[in-house]
């Protein structure tokens, strides 16, 4: 919806001050974006409207690129039920295991010692629980991945982006933003991708474990990790937001003060003709702003993509682990539908968690492309 | 995270020991015993995780976390300066083409209200430090040979640039055949170039008209 609201803003844009657009975007450097656009997988590159940056770009700089929001519902949609199909057998499995313990519950009676039952059944929960964890963790590791690969993605589409708040004349803003935001991008990356999802990981085991018994349970240290995950998470999404907008704020305004300075020294001492230069400046400090701004759209977009096959797999896996704890529950086995339930929990906080990594990047590059908008605002 | 491992791996051997030792054992005040003795265990592998930890020290045990300022995915602030400075300047090389072009219009136009000559082009040098003007060349047809290119003659006229200084002295070239303005011409061109001169600002020096 945002990208929608953005696209005719641009074109409307391009329409009015499209000064050397071509051979601005020509000038710009973006060889480390295209390899990493290169490299990314088939699905991913299918879903953009033009694979070569530059020419994304461009496009959507001068409106013949438009994005079309009901369109990537649609392949969304199409995505969705695409996982819900394969991930049908994973479902399947768990049920009839899920019955198969439930029968030997019910026949523990049968046997002359009821440990025998109870031990029949104890198997049959593992082999559920290491079916479900083998899934659990293939879903971490999906987690950890996406959150490196926008880590890097993010690494490349940061130079260039402060490259052009810099020609727009935010070099304060880009001097005091430099450090920061590669470490901070960085840094969260790594905690997200080494600290939290482990937690959340292992927290669920934990949730595994005290299901096996309810006589020993330890579902308060699963809460305690979980808690922590989400804890250290909620920090630093803080911490990072607040960083980024003050040193926004206080470089625009160093930067505007700088070039209003400029700008009245020109326009005073220049009489009738000496705005006349600013003006021109101005235009093209216009378009500038136009391919930065553009360029921080094309960046969301990628960053979306890049997330979005990864989420749907994750939420969707959610879905089924809940949708079998669901459908065991009536059967009678409440130790296994809770346990179900409990890793379709834990696999929406990895949802959250990896949507978190996506949310907070998008802010990075809106707060890039805003500043470089109030800077020239302040102009 | 390593410490974290351990002490989820050993909480589920112990967990897992537990039940199954409560399966083995017969029913009865033994039960409760071997669960104590377990929760127990689960105590000690907490305390010898937190022990670890402080030994350690938390930061050491998350190394990744401390990330140098200049390192792999850091581009070095110097670079991006260098490279939005030089845009920068792609787009100050623009404004500037844009503000001459702008200028001569401007000139031109100013030029053009002064009926008794026939202005044909206009021409701004700027500064190339401050932006400023450095002089204005405005192109005029001498009469004569505008007379000469109406008459329609059909043959090349070798025709030599005429210059004309508001500063007083006319840099007119000796012999211009058949391109020569009129006193009244030149008159009308030094009034031209002080107008614009006090317009712009300029020192009359600037202003340069040029009869062709």
């Amino acid at each position: 919806m945002l990208l929608a609201a953005f696209s005719p803003c641009t074109a409307g844009a391009a329409q009015d001050g499209g000064l050397g657009i071509d051979a601005l975007v020509g000038e710009l450097e973006m060889g480390d974006i295209q390899q990493l656009v290169n490299r990314m997988d088939r699905e991913i590159k299918d879903a953009l409207p033009e694979s070569d940056f530059k020419s994304l770009v461009r496009g959507l700089a001068s409106g013949e690129i438009s994005l079309q929001p009901a369109e990537l519902f649609n392949q969304c949609l199409n995505h969705l039920f695409r996982e819900v199909v394969a991930n049908s057998a994973l479902l399947g499995k768990l049920v009839v295991l899920a019955v198969i313990c439930s029968i030997l519950q019910n026949l523990t009676g049968a046997f002359e010692k009821g440990t025998t039952g109870q031990l029949a059944h104890m198997v049959a929960y593992l082999v559920l629980v290491s079916i479900a964890v083998g899934s659990f963790g293939l879903a971490i590791q999906l987690g950890r991945e996406v959150v490196d690969k926008t880590v890097v993605f993010m690494q490349a589409l940061l130079p260039l982006l402060l490259t052009l708040l810099v020609a727009v004349g935010g070099i304060t803003s880009a001097a005091m933003f430099h450090p920061v935001i590669f470490i901070t991008v960085t840094v969260f990356g790594i905690v997200i991708k080494n600290i939290v999802l482990p937690l959340i990981f292992f927290a669920a085991v934990l949730d595994i474990v005290s299901g096996l018994s309810k006589h020993f349970q330890v579902s308060k240290m699963a809460g305690l990790l979980k808690g922590a995950a989400l804890g250290l998470m909620g920090l630093l999404s803080t911490i990072f937001l607040g960083v980024m907008a003050i040193q926004g704020v206080a470089g625009a305004v160093g930067d505007s003060l700088t070039y209003r300075t400029a700008k009245f020294a020109t326009d005073t001492f220049i009489p009738v003709v000496g705005g006349v230069f600013s003006d021109a400046l101005g235009a093209i400090i216009r378009s500038s702003l136009l391919i930065k701004n553009t360029v921080g759209i094309a960046g969301v977009l990628i960053i979306a993509l890049i997330l979005a096959v990864p989420l749907l797999k994750i939420i969707i896996m959610a879905f089924i682990y809940k949708l079998a704890g669901a459908v065991i529950q009536p059967v009678g086995e409440e130790g296994i539908s809770d346990c179900l339930n409990g890793l379709g929990n834990s696999l929406v906080t990895v949802f959250a968690a990896v949507a978190t990594v996506g949310l907070l990047f998008f802010f990075v590059v809106a707060i890039l492309v805003g500043l470089g908008n109030i800077t020239v605002m302040l102009h | 995270m390593e410490l974290l491992r351990g002490l989820v791996q050993t909480v589920v051997i112990i967990v897992v020991m537990a039940v199954f030792m409560e399966m083995i054992l017969p029913g009865g005040d033994m039960r409760r015993y071997v669960k104590m003795v377990m929760g127990l265990l689960i105590i000690v592998a907490v305390l010898q995780a937190a022990a670890g930890i402080i030994d350690k020290g938390l930061a050491q045990d998350i190394p990744q976390v401390a990330v140098p300022e200049a390192g792999p995915g850091v581009v070095p602030l110097e670079d991006i300066l260098a490279a939005g400075n030089e845009l920068s300047e792609i787009n100050r090389e623009q404004a500037r083409q844009k503000y001459a072009e702008g200028l001569a219009k401007q000139v031109m136009s100013l030029a053009r209200l002064n009926s008794s000559l026939q202005v044909a082009d206009a021409r701004v040098v700027l500064d190339e430090q401050s932006n400023k003007i450095s002089s204005i060349t405005i192109v005029v047809h001498a009469a004569a040979a505008g007379r000469q290119d109406d008459e329609g003659s059909g043959t090349a006229v070798n025709i030599r640039p005429v210059t004309v200084d508001v500063q007083g002295g006319g840099r007119e070239p000796a012999g211009a055949p058949g391109a020569a303005p009129t006193p009244a011409e030149r008159k009308a061109a030094r009034t031209m170039a002080e107008i614009l001169a006090d317009f712009y600002n300029l020192p009359a020096g600037q202003v340069e008209v040029v009869f062709r």
